[in-house]
């Protein structure tokens, strides 16, 4: 029964998020690819549109009983199911810009045999999730100590719920957003208990999106053979996944990261404001996630501020953010309440006094600390040197039309990037303790993005079909390599 | 986990459904003080447990929770505090001394 609930409770924003997703993207969701990304997508949507839902549900009526819940989300689920499949019928596909760049040739065995090998590398993934999750079912420390405890205070507390938010609680950090907690409660409230399998079935979920969302985006914009390669390169990456079954925060803020960044590389270059609606609906979640969301929301408003002052269409690049920021005002609504009505200040903020950060700042010895740590890290868990010895075969190759958007995807990453390590150099805390709880798990949370940016940089690798000969080709028309190729071939053949 | 919360099943019954608590705890090396108060909160949220080491508030509560692994400290820590029940496995429930 159990199994059934969790299954059925995760299942319905899923569903929904998928029936809702292909509204917002420039078309050419019909591919294995194509659905993948579609799935992938749509269930974080929906989940995330669920805690958005609890949350609400919970602040206006708490205490919230299976059935209120029910209620509500069906009427809402099906409600924008029932417009996304009104809207699908309407949509028609955007153009894109043609694809333009040289791409490596390779027989059409290596993409099936790398096929079969993605395939069973997700099956390692689900085998190696339910191993670890077996080892620690109720997850690592931050998981009991601070999201799924608060995922108990949401379930048990009943009308004290807020008791969560406490100043009284400052160890475990109650300004925390609640999108991971909020979904653990929602879950169990259909369950009717708090059973520990529902957080690890959550973060098995999340886990294996982020796989296929990487994985399907870059075949659709790079082809097959490529996204498998993106994918193959997270799944063998032992860090995501023990953070993946911890049960922490940062493989679900890492997804919507990744979905921001794959959204935001759509919808420049087809143009499509829908798609920057829900890339910006995917920032808000990132930012219901974790607090490093407001970086992400930051990085993306500098790197856009940039753009549009060398623009000569601002008008059309403002539009442009007003879809963003309509897409991401649910969720930043419901941080503006959580943040300025319900919690104490951040524990980084309240700590903050100028003199002793500047002295920290002068410290030249914090630098090599938190360099040597990011070395270290980059090396022996993220093995960024394969990556780098696969740019320096493959070479860069980045698509004509589609340079400025890879270039500003780069630019927002390494501001993300910098932020994270300037929190580092001014931090009160232990700067060795500070990096040794949290260093892996913030690059764990830029590894998805970053492989898909890299990806979208290296020249790219095509299958060999009868009508290509070796060497240097163009992506296959219509046989799942790229969107705007797929559209060239359902022209052609109509 | 599992284990450390069971501990608690009996003396939850005797706690109220939600507010406030004190906890008092033997000293223990390294990290596991820390390690004990977050697995008691845990296994006892979503009552407020506040370590009366750590945050000096919790010397305001007049119910407390005791969670010893070694022995029941001597010092300043058990100050103020009388036994109501010992629930065995070092967890007992104490109750402030009226003033």
């Amino acid at each position: 029964m159990t199994s059934l609930v969790t299954f059925l409770s995760c299942l319905l924003p899923t569903v929904a998020g998928t029936l809702w997703v292909p509204t917002f993207l420039p078309g050419g969701t019909g591919t294995v690819a194509g659905w993948g990304f579609r799935i992938s997508l749509g269930a974080g949507i929906g989940l995330g549109a669920g805690s958005l839902a609890y949350f609400f549900l919970l602040s206006c009526t708490a205490p919230v009983s299976a059935a209120r819940l029910f209620l509500f989300e069906a009427v809402l689920f099906s409600s924008l199911a029932y417009i996304a499949v009104r809207y699908l019928k309407e949509a028609t596909p955007e153009t894109s810009p043609e694809p333009a760049a040289k791409a490596f040739t390779v027989p059409r065995w290596a993409l099936r045999t790398l096929a079969a090998l993605f395939f069973l590398l997700a099956a390692g993934v689900i085998l190696t999730e339910v191993f670890l999750t077996f080892d620690r079912p109720h997850g690592g420390w931050d998981a009991w100590a601070i999201w799924n405890l608060r995922a108990r205070f949401l379930f048990r507390g009943g009308e004290y719920w807020r008791d969560a938010l406490s100043p009284l609680l400052s160890e475990i950090h109650p300004d925390y957003p609640l999108l991971l907690p909020g979904l653990v409660a929602r879950g169990w409230t259909f369950l009717g208990r708090d059973a520990v399998s529902f957080p690890a079935v959550l973060a098995l979920l999340y886990t294996l999106s982020t796989i296929g969302m990487l994985t399907s985006s870059v075949a659709l914009l790079r082809g097959s053979f490529q996204g498998i390669l993106a994918g193959v390169a997270l799944a063998c990456t032992p860090v995501f996944l023990r953070h993946g079954a911890s049960q922490y925060a940062d493989v679900p803020f890492g997804y919507y990261m990744l979905a921001t960044f794959a959204l935001l590389h759509l919808a420049g270059t087809s143009k499509s404001q829908r798609a920057m609606s829900l890339a910006g609906f995917a920032t808000g979640l990132a930012c219901w996630t974790k607090n490093e969301g407001v970086i992400l929301l930051g990085a993306l408003a500098a790197v856009w501020f940039v753009r549009v002052l060398n623009s000569n269409v601002r008008k059309f690049e403002i539009r442009r953010a007003g879809w963003f920021v309509l897409g991401a005002l649910p969720a930043l609504l419901a941080l503006a309440y959580f943040k300025f009505a319900l919690v104490p200040p951040n524990d980084m903020i309240s700590e903050f006094e100028l003199a002793a950060v500047l002295k920290r700042v002068a410290d030249p010895a914090r630098y090599l600390e938190v360099g040597a740590a990011v070395v270290r890290e980059a090396i022996f868990q993220l093995h960024l040197p394969l990556l780098a010895a696969y740019l320096l075969f493959s070479g860069v190759s980045i698509r004509k039309g589609e340079r400025g958007a890879v270039l500003r995807s780069w630019a927002s990453l390494s501001l993300i990037f910098a932020a994270y390590l300037s929190i580092y150099v001014i931090t009160s805390k232990p700067l060795a303790w500070h990096l040794g709880t949290s260093l892996s798990r913030l690059m764990t949370q830029l590894f998805p993005s970053l492989l898909l940016t890299f990806f979208l940089t290296a020249t790219g690798v095509t299958a060999q079909t009868a009508d290509h000969g070796k060497g240097i080709a163009v992506p296959e028309p219509g046989r799942g390599e790229g969107m705007a190729g797929r559209r060239k071939g359902r022209k052609r053949r109509k | 986990m599992t284990l450390y919360e069971a501990r608690y099943n009996e003396v939850r019954k005797h706690l109220p459904s939600h507010g406030i608590i004190g906890y008092v705890s033997d000293p223990k090396e390294h990290n596991e003080d820390r390690l004990a108060w977050a697995f008691t909160q845990y296994s006892l949220s979503p009552l407020l447990v506040i370590d009366r080491s750590v945050n000096p508030k919790g010397r305001d509560y007049p119910i407390v929770i005791g969670n010893f692994h070694r022995a029941v400290p001597g010092d300043d820590r058990m100050r103020g505090l009388s036994f109501v029940r010992d629930f065995g496995n070092g967890v007992f429930l104490l109750r402030k001394a009226a003033e």
